[in-house]
C-alpha cells in the first residue's frame, strides 16, 4: 500500500466514524466510536498528515 | 516466556526497524513544514481556551494570528515556566486559569512528584491519555522490546504522572502489563520470579538495587526471564554508559534503554537503537535548545537549556515551556532517526536539581524546609556520594549559635522529619558547629558531588 493510499483510506475510515457516530443514543456507542475516531485521528497525526489539532469539536 | 509472534501486527510490521518509520527518519525540511502547520494552531486554540495564555498574549499585545512561521513561535512567544502554571493553580486549585478544557473533560488526574514544594496537577483530556504514551513505544522498540514481551512495573501507583504515561505506553504498545504496585523490594523479586516478565521498567537506581538485595538472598536475576530494562525517573543508561553496562550485567539482559520525560510535559525523548543520545518525538513536541542566560537559541553541538512545546496537552498547554534541562542538540544521528537528538540525554540542570532514588531534590526546597526550622541557620551543605548501587546524600546544616550542643540530635530529627514529610525523600542530615560551613561572595557552593565520574551526569562531573 502507496502512503498516499494510507492516507486516502485513513481519512476515509474516520469519515464512517463519524456517520456511524451521529444521533446514536446509545452510550456505548458513542464512547466506542469516539475513542475509534480519537486513534485514527492520532494515527494520521503520526504520519505527518496535516488534520486539524484535536479530532474533537473544541475551538482551534 | 517465549515470543511466540506478535498480537494483531502484520509480518512487515515486526520487522521495522522503527515504531514509526514513517515520521522517526522524516528529512528536517518536511518536519519543520508539519511544525509550521501546527504551532500557530495551538497557539490559536491556547489563545481560545486557556485564560492564562490568553491573559499574557494580551498583555504583550500578541494576537494568534501574528505566528505564521517557526521562527515567529520561538521569538514572539514568551518563554514559560513552572512556576507560572504553580502560581496560577495555587489561586484557584486544583487547575486555576492553567485549564483550557471543562472540567468535565478531564478524565484523568496526575500530578508531579512535588519536590519543589506543591506538585504540579497535570489534567488530561480523553485524547489526552490517548496520545500520551507513544513515545514509550518507541523507547520499546528502539531497545529491542516487542509486543510480545511482558512488563514488570516495579514502582507504587499513584498519582505521579510519569509512570502512568508507561501504562499507556504499554497498552499502545500491545505488551503484558504486570503491575508491581504496593510491592516491597522483597516482593517485587519474588514477583518477577514468579511471573517471568521480560521487561523491567524502574528507575536505574531500583534496577541495580533490586539486584543488590536479590543477591544479598542468595538469588541471582542475571539468570531471571527478564531480557530487556526499560528506565526514566533520573540520569539512566544513555547519560551514564557505566550504569547501563552494571543494569546489564546485573539482570543478564540484552540491552538498557531509557525514555526522557517532564511529568507536567510528556514522555517525550526514547532512546535510539544505538543508546548514544534520546531523540525528542516530534510527533508530540516541539522543541529548541536556548542559551539560558541571553534565551537566543544555540547551535548545533552547543550546550543549552531544553525549551518544549507540547502538543498532546489539550487541557494544560506547555507553550515555550523552560525544562532547565541542560542538552546538546543534533539534528542527525547514525540510528537513522531525524527527530532531534539530546547527545547523551540531559547533561546537567540549570537549576543545580539533583536526583535521588528517582525523586528530584532542588537545593532551595531544602533551603525552604531548613529555614521554617526553629534553631537552625540557613547556611547548609548537600553532599552526593554512592553506595551500595545507590545515590546517598547527606545534608549538613548549622543549628544557631546558642543553641545548646546536646540538642543538636533532636533538631536534626525535626529536620530530617520536615524533609522527608515535605521532600516525600528519606535524607541523611547532620549537624556542624555553627558558622564552620564556609561562606562565598558569588555564588554559594551547596552541592558537593562525590559519587564516581561514570554516575554523574557530563555537565556534573
Amino acid at each position: 500500500m502507496t502512503h498516499e493510499t494510507e492516507i486516502e483510506k485513513l481519512k476515509a475510515a474516520r469519515v464512517l466514524i463519524q456517520e456511524a457516530a451521529a444521533g446514536l443514543a446509545v452510550p456505548m456507542l458513542q464512547a466506542a466510536l469516539t475513542e475509534a475516531d480519537m486513534n485514527v485521528h492520532w494515527a494520521l497525526w503520526n504520519i505527518g498528515e496535516e488534520v486539524e489539532l484535536l479530532p474533537e469539536t473544541v475551538s482551534t | 516466556m517465549a515470543r511466540d509472534g506478535y498480537a494483531n501486527m502484520s509480518p512487515a510490521a515486526a520487522k521495522s526497524r522503527f515504531w514509526n518509520e514513517i515520521t522517526e527518519t522524516m528529512p528536517r525540511e518536511k518536519l519543520d513544514r508539519l511544525h509550521e502547520h501546527r504551532l500557530p494552531r495551538l497557539v490559536r486554540y491556547a489563545y481560545d481556551n486557556s485564560p492564562f495564555y490568553r491573559k499574557r498574549f494580551d498583555e504583550i499585545g500578541l494576537e494568534p494570528g501574528d505566528i505564521k512561521t517557526i521562527d515567529d513561535f520561538k521569538t514572539l512567544i514568551p518563554l514559560t515556566d513552572k512556576g507560572d502554571f504553580l502560581d496560577r493553580q495555587a489561586a484557584d486549585p486544583p487547575y486555576g486559569s492553567t485549564l483550557a478544557r471543562p472540567h468535565g473533560a478531564i478524565v484523568h488526574h496526575a500530578e508531579t512528584s512535588g519536590t519543589t514544594g506543591v506538585p504540579l496537577a497535570i489534567p488530561y483530556a480523553m485524547y489526552d491519555t490517548v496520545r500520551y504514551g507513544e513515545s514509550w513505544c518507541s523507547a520499546f522498540w528502539a531497545t529491542g522490546i516487542r509486543p510480545s514481551d511482558s512488563f514488570y512495573f516495579a514502582f507504587g501507583w499513584g498519582n505521579f504522572a510519569g509512570f502512568w504515561s508507561a501504562y499507556w505506553g504499554v497498552r499502545r504498545f500491545g505488551g503484558r502489563m504486570i503491575s508491581g504496585g504496593g510491592l516491597n523490594t522483597e516482593g517485587h523479586i519474588d514477583a518477577i520470579q514468579r511471573l517471568k516478565p521480560t521487561v523491567l521498567i524502574s528507575t536505574p537506581t531500583f534496577a541495580l538495587r533490586l539486584a543488590a538485595v536479590a543477591r544479598d538472598k542468595g538469588i541471582d536475576l542475571s539468570q531471571s526471564s527478564i531480557r530487556y530494562t526499560i528506565h526514566a525517573g533520573e540520569p539512566g543508561p544513555t547519560a551514564l554508559p557505566q550504569m547501563k553496562r552494571q543494569i546489564i550485567d546485573a539482570w543478564g539482559a540484552e540491552n538498557a534503554g531509557e525514555l526522557l520525560g517532564i511529568a507536567e510535559v510528556d514522555a517525550f525523548a526514547p532512546c535510539n537503537s544505538i543508546g548514544d543520545g534520546v531523540h525528542v518525538d516530534e510527533m508530540c513536541v516541539f522543541s529548541w535548545v536556548i542559551d539560558p542566560d541571553t534565551g537566543r537559541e544555540v547551535g548545533e553541538g552547543e550546550v543549552g537549556e531544553h525549551v518544549v512545546t507540547s502538543y498532546v496537552n489539550s487541557a494544560q498547554p506547555l507553550l515555550n515551556y523552560r525544562t532547565h534541562d541542560l542538552v546538546r542538540p543534533r539534528f542527525s544521528c547514525p540510528s537513522g532517526r531525524t527527530w532531534l537528538k539530546f547527545e547523551g540525554s540531559v547533561l546537567g540542570r540549570t537549576d543545580f536539581m539533583v536526583t535521588l532514588r528517582g525523586t528530584n531534590v532542588y537545593p532551595t526546597a531544602v533551603e525552604n524546609v531548613l529555614g521554617a526550622v526553629d534553631g537552625v541557620s540557613s547556611n547548609y551543605e548537600i553532599h552526593m556520594t554512592r553506595a551500595a548501587d545507590n545515590d546517598e546524600m547527606e545534608i549538613r546544616f548549622e543549628p544557631l549559635p546558642g543553641v545548646p550542643e546536646a540538642d543538636w540530635p533532636a533538631l536534626a530529627s525535626v529536620v530530617s522529619g520536615e524533609i522527608s514529610k515535605q521532600l516525600k525523600v528519606r535524607i541523611a542530615v547532620q549537624p556542624v558547629e555553627p558558622n564552620s560551613l564556609p561562606r562565598y561572595d558569588l555564588k554559594t557552593r551547596r552541592i558537593f558531588d562525590h559519587r564516581p565520574k561514570e554516575f554523574r551526569r557530563a555537565l556534573d562531573r
